[in-house]
């Protein structure tokens, strides 16, 4: 009975894998034939054109695992809506982006509007549990803090999406050991919702990875920073879920600090990296923005795939965290 | 993996001063009482959120400070090496 429970709970991430491994390249032909391509800067010239917004097929593949475990686990089919909602919401942000460009502080504030099903529906609990202080009341404060919640999550994913492989690979992880998570809590909806994301992060990894044959696109950077936001949300693992998602937050920080406020990635003109000899160095500038992968090569260069793979081990590290401050709680 | 190690050390502090930065806003600012009268208590409660907003902003500029201290000093391990 158990093992068969277990099946179920793992089904709805299979599909979402599969179904991701399947519409990517289906995806990158359409992009390509299209014209919507983008340069893979951090490559040695001829730089390759790399189709562009087939970050569609992670919110796809989501999309459709929650539609199934909404089928299996109907007692949960409110926080599934809710979560589907805030993404295609932000998603669709996301693609009005990619093709028409929006204005940095528009980029940035509007995705809060995802935080509406949430709030709507009523899917959220406004006591979260807190290490030392456990059951903390905020009734008044929540409400404000579900819309603001969802557009930091997405911006901190789309400003995590800047070499090949980073995004999917650092949140693929990151949403796996929330699932850990899920599992100490006894969280069976925590658990399906995180797998499910994880799964169409890694479906994507495979095709995002250097050297990259997708582009993600802010249709799939923002869409699934906010479906990661709506999922801690949701599922009741707020403090847990701040602390896993650590280093994006972090990078976030250090970007808009350093830029003093909201730009546009076009406008930043001076680059905080630079590609030289196959190799990722600092640029030196003073006026560039610091940023995580600045951080990781500011002592020495590294190779593309270097700074990817030491990116996902800070999110390793992250999850750590989150399950350490697991314990926390519960104890 | 030293790098990644240093960089996990800043986010280990914050994640530190992060839990005990909640703790003391929940356990000692939100519980600070005035008065049961109206005005009172809605003073009490302007007084929370300027003591809990100067307590983030303390805490993000130590955050910011401890980067801006890693980066400086990464850099200049650099430019020492390229040096040499």
């Amino acid at each position: 009975m158990a093992y068969y429970s277990m099946m179920l709970e793992v089904l709805p991430a299979l599909l979402a894998f599969l179904l991701c491994l399947l519409l990517t390249p289906l995806l990158a032909d359409f992009m390509r034939k299209h014209g919507i391509t983008g340069l893979d800067v951090h490559k040695p010239p001829p730089k390759p054109v790399v189709p562009e917004m087939c970050g569609i097929a992670m919110v796809i593949s989501l999309l459709c695992s929650l539609g199934l475990s909404a089928f299996l686990f109907p007692q949960y089919s409110d926080i599934f809506v809710a979560i589907a909602l805030s993404t295609v919401i932000v998603a669709l942000i996301g693609l009005v982006d990619d093709l028409y460009c929006l204005n940095p502080i528009f980029k940035a504030c509007l995705p809060a509007l995802g935080g509406i099903p949430i709030l709507l529906l009523s899917a959220y609990s406004p006591r979260p549990y807190l290490p030392f202080v456990g059951r903390a009341r905020l009734t008044y404060i929540y409400p404000f803090i579900i819309p603001v919640a969802i557009a930091v999550t997405s911006n901190a994913t789309n400003m995590y999406d800047v070499l090949n492989g980073s995004m999917p690979g650092s949140m693929g992880i990151t949403c796996f050991f929330l699932a850990i998570c899920s599992i100490l809590l006894g969280r069976i909806e925590g658990l399906i919702i995180f797998l499910c994301l994880s799964a169409s992060f890694f479906g994507f990894y495979h095709y995002n990875r250097y050297p990259a044959s997708a582009f993600s696109g802010d249709v799939g950077s923002l869409g699934m920073g906010a479906a990661f936001g709506a999922a801690v949300i949701t599922t009741r693992l707020d403090i847990i879920g701040v602390v896993a998602f650590m280093p994006y937050i972090m990078n976030g920080f250090w970007i808009l600090t350093s830029v003093k406020g909201l730009r546009e990635r076009r406008e930043i003109r001076h680059r905080p990296v630079v590609f030289q000899d196959g190799f990722l160095i600092d640029s030196a500038n003073p006026h560039a923005p610091i940023t995580l992968v600045r951080l990781l090569v500011c002592e020495s260069p590294l190779t593309e795939s270097e700074v990817v793979k030491r990116m996902m081990v800070l999110s390793a590290l992250a999850g750590l965290l989150a399950i350490l401050t697991t314990f926390l709680i519960l104890a | 993996m030293k790098r990644t190690l240093s960089l996990f050390g800043i986010m280990f502090v914050v994640w530190g001063s992060m839990l005990l930065l909640l703790a003391t806003v929940l356990t000692f600012v939100a519980r600070i009482a005035l008065d049961s009268s109206f005005a009172m208590r809605a003073l009490g409660g302007i007084l929370k959120v300027i003591i809990a907003a100067f307590l983030a902003i303390l805490w993000l500029w130590g955050w910011w400070k401890l980067t801006l201290a890693y980066y400086k000093r990464s850099s200049r391990l650099l430019q020492r090496h390229q040096l040499s």
